[in-house]
């Protein structure tokens, strides 16, 4: 008799990061429920194989699955990076139609989409310079990625590409304002402590999906494609949750090391939030004008 | 296949093809074709090979590598760099080795301003070693001291590689790079005290050589004229991360154009030199990066195949004393260090080191500290350490890869040396972020 | 043979145009990134390519110039073997690591040529900043590679006609 199918696992982020959680409890869920027949395989972060040629390493099946940041590969599916812009959680996604239209999407690159590997955790802005208004932010250079550019842009704030390992000097110097980020990582990196307030309306989603390569997935056993397919369901379901409690968690842990919040009237939030998603938005159908407007119907509420 | 295997098999050939004189990058590159197809699985693992290759250099942080490598090259080729040497030679005493000294303390100053161990090796190589050739230095006073001054940018701040190991050990960022001062000042202390008493026991290393006598005033005008103007690159460079214009990277391509005009003012930038200065930053950065290449996707084979992590847990899986885990872990690295680059491979242990340190309560923070002594060392101990190929780049013709290693033997003892003082008193590395509180 | 002499000039000719654009990119970095940090300090209108530029050209820089840094021989080797032998033995081993080293580029050649080609074909993007296709930065490592190979083929037969005298170098 032959062992258990094998399924080899890379991850973007490493072992132990704290994005991670949902996504180990999902791995062991499935290998307890699946012993004997299916085991999936830690095989390494991006020490591994680097974050940025994941999606690759699943397409030409050197990998089977992936914890993959949509915005390492999703220029590359949709023409632009969107799926941080959702504003429907994962069990919505699946009832509208996105959930299937983004398997779709996915398999003329010879990958299936499992699910949302990890939900809840959102987007903040963090400065030096405190402001009453967000208009005040205009004029501010702000560390970006691709995924808040046309936003900061809009914000009418300087949009400023650095390496993430420039950030904590640059803050501590005042080479940038500020800069924009995930909720969860920035204690771990040290930058709550040269960097002082927290602009407090949350925008954005975290952008994370879980990718199985397509011929991987169909030479699996439907019992075991049906099981994969309720863990991610169940775990979409309990850790979308249990991520935010920890993203809450680590909203307060900054606020004890110092840092500040920086709170708008209601009307300059909804302003500020909106603005966001607008900037977003544009950008995505400025990239590809029929699948964006598509996919801002799909994703909003 | 197992891990075990794995791993022979890929260090195995690796250690023939290197022996052999195959160029290193090579020797890497066919081992990685080797474990590309074993490993990540055939053609399409070779495939993911290619792109492993592209990933592994495009990283803004590799930056100031050539453009401190050219700043070098720039004072080297204008011989702007020899005079400002000259000039504090003559303030220097009659001390034994005292242009090994020169390196020493050039090393640690020039630490405080460059983040980047290679570029300081680099600069130090290039400025340093000719003269020392010429004034009759043996190689082991030469090469060795700048190599072991080199990899102390490592440890005084600013450096990049601490940035990155308190990110990864989840220590705070300014903690560590304090915490780095006093044993980086240990370590020169020691440099300077074996390069004293090695050249009062065998003075012909370092022969001696006379200096015209000069007056006060002459030293100051020649201090006005050749050292001033360089602190003011160096000022530049600092004082633009200071003052927050630039990032530690940006800093690095102003002050390589600083050292262009600076050079250019002194009337020595004709278009010769600067032709000469940008093909030897491309030669070394070539010779440089393409190891890079080699060595980080071997590294990322390593880790894919399972090999490393079989390795480091065989070795912390055997149920020792608390102090035995942290030496062992320690001769972990080192052995790694051998082998690879210090990033890559504290790339491998982190992740199965870290759950270990934490279990058994020790200080993260010191523990790092350890670590960044370890990835020091990493860089000079033989036969693979990218200081002794920066060495190899600008040291003089005819010094052979074996000159360089036994140079590097006794700066590696007073690592060593230093590791262990801070295993066993850890408050030489806790004293200052202590006082951050 | 005049046709042979003719390629060997035109290929001396090809390494050190390539390891000259190396040097220019190197350069274009330097300029970009002062004027870069010029422009974001004092006009707040930062040039957002740069990073992204510099990184390529990062990768560009090695392997332009991985030929012409064989012909210089500027790879670091060990030696410490090497140095212990005779010279005519030093010689033959080096000439089989020369074609071992021409096979390696050759086989990086095709794959990399492989991936570029499929990259073209898919259309895929850079992630970054600018959305230029992934296989302008990627084709570097092919072109980079053949030339490595072609030099170390004519390493190889360098120190073959070396060989053929007496078996000393000539130095
Ligand atoms: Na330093
Ligand atoms: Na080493």
């Amino acid at each position: 008799a032959s062992g258990p199918i094998k399924l080899k696992m890379v991850t973007f982020l490493p072992k132990g990061d704290i994005n991670m959680t949902a996504w180990m409890a999902f791995m062991k869920d499935v290998n307890e429920k699946a012993k004997g027949e299916l085991e999936i395989v830690f095989t390494g972060g991006p020490e591994a194989i680097p974050g940025f040629k994941q999606f690759e390493a699943l397409r030409n099946g050197v990998v089977d699955i992936i914890f993959g940041c949509e915005s390492y590969y999703g220029r590359q599916v949709s023409g632009a990076a969107y799926t941080h812009l959702t504003r429907l959680d994962p069990i919505k996604e699946r009832e509208n139609g996105y959930y299937d239209f983004r398997v779709k999407l996915l398999k003329k690159h010879n990958i299936y989409y499992l699910g949302r590997a990890e939900f809840g955790p959102w987007f903040q802005i963090f400065t030096n310079k405190p402001v009453k208004r967000p208009q005040e932010l205009a004029g501010q250079k702000i560390r970006v990625s691709a995924t808040y550019e046309a936003f900061v842009r809009k914000l009418g704030a300087v949009p400023v590409t650095l390496p993430g390992s420039d950030i904590y000097t640059a803050l501590e110097r005042g080479t940038i304002d500020g800069y924009a980020w995930s909720v969860l990582g920035n204690v771990q990196a040290g930058w709550c402590d040269v960097c002082h307030y927290i602009i407090e309306p949350r925008i954005y989603q975290m952008n994370i999906e879980a990718l199985v390569n397509l011929k991987t997935w169909q030479r699996l056993p439907s019992h075991l494609r049906k099981l994969m397919t309720d863990c991610m369901i169940a775990n979409e379901r309990k850790y979308s949750q249990v991520m935010v409690e920890i993203s809450e968690k680590e909203f307060l842990e900054m606020q004890e090391r110092g840092m500040k919040l920086i709170k708008f009237s209601p009307e300059d939030s909804r302003w500020y939030v909106n603005l966001a998603y607008e900037a977003g938005w544009e950008d995505v159908i400025k990239q590809n004008p029929k699948l964006g407007t598509k996919l801002r119907k799909l994703l909003s509420p | 296949m197992e891990w075990w295997l794995a791993l022979l098999l890929l260090l195995g050939v690796m250690v023939v093809l290197m022996m052999s004189g195959m160029p290193v990058a090579v020797s890497f590159l066919l081992v990685d074709l080797l474990g590309a197809f074993l490993f990540l699985g055939g053609k399409a693992g070779v495939v993911q090979l290619v792109l492993n290759m592209m990933e592994s250099l495009t990283s803004f942080s590799l930056l100031p590598v050539p453009l401190f490598v050219l700043m070098g090259e720039v004072m080297f080729h204008s011989q702007l760099g020899f005079k400002a040497i000259d000039v504090m030679d003559h303030w220097i005493g009659k001390i034994p080795g005292r242009l090994a000294l020169l390196a020493i303390l050039g090393g640690a100053t020039f630490s405080t301003m460059s983040g980047s161990t290679l570029a300081t090796t680099a600069i130090l190589g290039s400025m340093l070693v000719p003269d020392m050739q010429k004034r009759g230095y043996h190689k082991s006073m030469s090469i060795g001291p700048v190599m072991g001054s080199g990899g102390l940018s490592m440890l005084i701040p600013p450096s990049a590689l601490a940035i990155l190991l308190a990110a990864l050990n989840q220590v705070s960022v300014g903690g560590l790079l304090i915490a780095g001062i006093l044993p980086g000042c240990l370590i020169a202390f020691f440099y300077a005290a074996y390069v004293v008493i090695r050249c009062l026991l065998q003075p012909h290393l370092a022969p001696s050589f006379e200096v015209p006598n000069l007056s006060f005033g002459e030293k100051l005008r020649a201090t006005l004229i050749h050292v001033v103007p360089l602190g003011l690159i160096i000022f530049l460079v600092i004082g633009l991360i200071f003052l927050g214009i630039a990032t530690p990277s940006e800093a690095a391509a102003l002050g390589a154009l600083g050292t262009i005009f600076l050079a250019a003012a002194y009337g020595k930038m004709g278009w010769e030199t600067l032709k000469k200065s940008i093909m030897g930053t491309v030669r070394v950065t070539s010779m440089m990066f393409m190891i890079i290449v080699g060595s980080m996707t071997f590294s990322q084979i390593m880790a894919f195949s399972g090999a490393s992590a079989g390795l480091i847990q065989l070795v912390t899986g055997l149920d020792l004393p608390p102090m035995m885990v942290l030496i062992s872990m320690q001769v972990i690295l080192l052995f790694l260090g051998c082998f690879m680059d210090n990033l890559s491979m504290v790339m491998i242990a982190i992740p199965i080191f870290l759950p270990i340190v934490n279990a058994l309560h020790f200080n993260t923070l010191w523990f790092s500290l350890i670590m960044l002594i370890n990835m020091e060392m990493a860089n000079t101990t033989p036969p693979f350490g990218l200081l002794l190929f920066v060495m190899k780049g600008v040291a003089p013709k005819g010094t052979t890869m074996g000159d360089i290693y036994k140079a590097g033997v006794p700066f590696l003892l007073c690592d060593a040396t230093a590791m262990v003082l801070v295993m066993i008193f850890p408050q030489i590395a806790l004293f200052l972020p202590g006082l951050m509180k | 043979m005049a046709l042979f002499s003719t390629l060997d000039r035109i290929f001396d000719g090809l390494l050190k145009a390539f390891a000259w654009l190396a040097g220019f990119m190197m350069m274009f970095a330097l300029v970009s990134v002062s004027v870069d940090v010029v422009l974001r300090y004092f006009f707040n209108k930062p040039i957002g390519w740069v990073l992204q530029i510099s990184e390529y050209i990062l990768l560009y820089i090695p392997f332009l110039a991985a030929g012409y840094v064989l012909r210089q021989e500027g790879h670091i080797r060990i030696d410490i073997i090497l140095n212990r032998i005779s010279r005519r033995l030093q010689n033959r081993i080096n000439m089989v690591t020369s074609l071992v080293g021409a096979l390696v580029m050759l086989i990086l050649t095709y794959y990399s040529t492989y991936v570029t080609y499929d990259f073209y074909q898919r259309g895929v993007p850079t992630l970054k900043y600018l959305k230029i296709p992934e296989f302008l930065v990627i084709m570097v490592i092919p072109a980079g590679c053949f030339v490595f190979a072609v030099e170390f083929v004519r390493r190889a037969f360098r120190l073959y006609r070396e060989l053929g005298g007496n078996g000393r170098k000539q130095d």
